[in-house]
């Protein structure tokens, strides 16, 4: 049986590393995708948090321009700097340049940005509005789960949907999220388990994994392989590969 | 669609039955710590009859008793030999020559196994060799795998002079598409091969592995069940090398390895 697959969590633009198997371009991303039979993905642009965020968001626009299987995801923080537009302001914004998911990244190299509740309200309370996911990634840190069960508590409506570069069988934490929030979701990429979606699965079904590839960093074939393979049955497995995803973009602005 | 018969199949729950599979670094049962379902023996053949792994190399490494461990992976050699092959896992702190050398000579005479497994526990190596006063606890170990032509999985330990010295064994460096660095450091001895069970997996890993030592000497493990084989084939299934090169790291290097021993 071969799964159709929406890619979750894909990136272009260039970062400060070498890989004569990284790609950059959109068109590069569109070709990996092709080899390895990927319908769609949500992109996001390397230099948002590697440069600047209202600049990739806007190079971001650019190059997906005229590329109907890319679809734009904008990196966002809180409006107190004055990079980005206050939360309800922003959202109408992302919502007129055709974007139905955001991302959040906390402890990035360098930065001391964490999250701190009372500056991110205004953003994450207009984004429950419109039920536009958010996907939350601390980079080179473990997740905070205790940041994570609040965001879901406090906007029970907003889907909270985690993604992370290494989660392992010792992972423990997030049970008690899935358990208790049904608004968290992981992405399936970092994730190595034994028989780890399908115990996910069993314990709260299939709806809270999304398929996700991290590429160009990991690549795009083994995201696949490990939901292709996992022992559900193939209507569960279609919904992890394509399915939670496209419910939850339906469900933009609705 | 893809003119590599692997990369095709990487959407697919399509088993990898057309080409020998060995995973050469598994464990079974209960695991320090880890929350996993269906670790037992079982559990573990039932997803390699679905994803089409044929043999799987166990070791017990994680056992605070060395003994009852290899007994653990003895009894799985025993209900399932056509699938297991059992790797005896060696502990310096148990003992020093006569213990290892009967507890080699048990797993490998009465059990049959046809490996053996070593590991730097929290990294105490250095500090075990010092109470021993010896340059190197596990010489009895090296010897035997000398004299039997055996594969040693070898998380850590291992050193160039170690498998210098020991030209008759084969020594895998376990979980080592992690330090690529390392591998490619030994690619000068023959007698050394990569294991790519490794939690980091980083795109072009296994590319650059097959350039710089070549895809003989990268043998496929997974760790499970500490890890999702559905995942870690597919890092081999989606790599840019020839499907000759999947063949060889999915399972003929090590059954090479499994042949030679005596
Ligand atoms: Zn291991």
């Amino acid at each position: 049986m071969r799964f159709q697959f929406f890619d979750a969590n894909a990136r272009i633009g260039p970062v400060p590393d070498f890989n004569p198997r990284h790609f950059y371009t959109a068109d590069e991303l569109l070709r990996e995708m092709d080899l390895f039979g990927v319908e769609e993905a949500m992109v996001w642009h390397a230099w948002t948090n590697r440069w600047d965020i209202p600049m990739g968001n806007e190079q971001l626009l650019r190059e997906l321009d005229g590329r109907d299987r890319l679809h734009p995801v904008w990196t966002v923080m809180h409006h107190y700097t004055g990079q980005l537009p206050h939360g309800p302001e922003l959202v109408a914004r992302a919502l007129d340049a055709g974007v139905r998911m955001v991302r959040l990244f906390f402890g990035i190299w360098g930065s001391s940005e964490e999250y701190m509740p009372w500056a991110y309200e205004d953003l994450l309370a207009a984004l429950e509005q419109v039920r536009m996911p958010v996907m939350i990634e601390w980079e080179n840190h473990p997740p905070v789960w205790n940041d994570l069960a609040h965001i879901c508590a406090t906007y029970p409506r907003l889907p909270v949907i985690l993604t992370h570069s290494k989660l392992t069988q010792w992972e423990r934490n997030w049970y008690p999220l899935l358990g208790k929030y049904p608004n968290f979701y992981i992405e399936t990429a970092g994730y190595q388990g034994w028989r780890g979606l399908e115990g996910i699965c069993r314990l709260f079904g299939p709806r809270r994994m999304l398929f996700g590839t991290r590429c160009p960093t990991y690549q795009v074939g083994q995201a696949m392989s490990m939901v292709a393979r996992t022992l559900r049955p193939a209507r569960e497995r279609q919904m992890i590969a394509a399915d939670n995803l496209r419910t939850l973009l339906q469900e933009v602005g609705c | 669609m893809a003119t590599d018969r692997f990369i095709d199949m990487c959407g697919t729950d399509a088993p990898l039955a057309d080409c020998l599979v060995i995973d050469g670094h598994c464990h079974v049962d209960l695991w320090i710590g880890m929350y996993a379902i269906d670790r037992h023996i079982e559990g573990i053949l039932e997803v390699c009859d679905a994803v089409g792994i044929d043999k799987i190399c166990v070791n017990y490494a994680a056992c605070p008793q060395m003994r009852l461990g290899n007994d653990r992976v003895a009894d799985c050699v025993r209900r399932y030999p056509d699938r297991v092959v059992g790797f005896c896992y060696i502990n310096y702190f148990e003992g020093g020559e006569e213990v290892q050398q009967a507890e080699l000579k048990r797993c490998f005479d009465e059990f049959g196994f046809k490996g053996i497994k070593v590991i730097n526990v929290n990294e105490s190596y250095p500090l075990a060799c010092r109470y021993f006063e010896l340059d190197d606890p596990l010489q009895p170990t090296w010897e035997f795998a000398q004299q039997r032509g055996a594969p040693i999985l070898c998380h850590g330990i291992v050193t160039g002079e170690i498998a210098r010295r020991y030209p008759g064994a084969n020594f895998i460096v376990a979980h080592g598409s992690a330090v690529p660095d390392f591998c490619i450091s030994m690619a000068k001895l023959p007698n050394v091969y990569c294991d790519m069970s490794a939690t980091t997996m980083i795109a072009g890993t296994l590319e650059l592995l097959c350039d710089k030592i070549g895809p003989q000497r990268i043998l496929y493990g997974s760790d499970l069940p500490a890890s999702d084989p559905g995942q870690r084939l597919g890092m081999v299934m989606a790599a840019h090398i020839s499907e000759t090169d999947k063949e060889l790291i999915l399972g003929r290097n090590m059954q090479r390895l499994l042949d030679n021993v005596r």
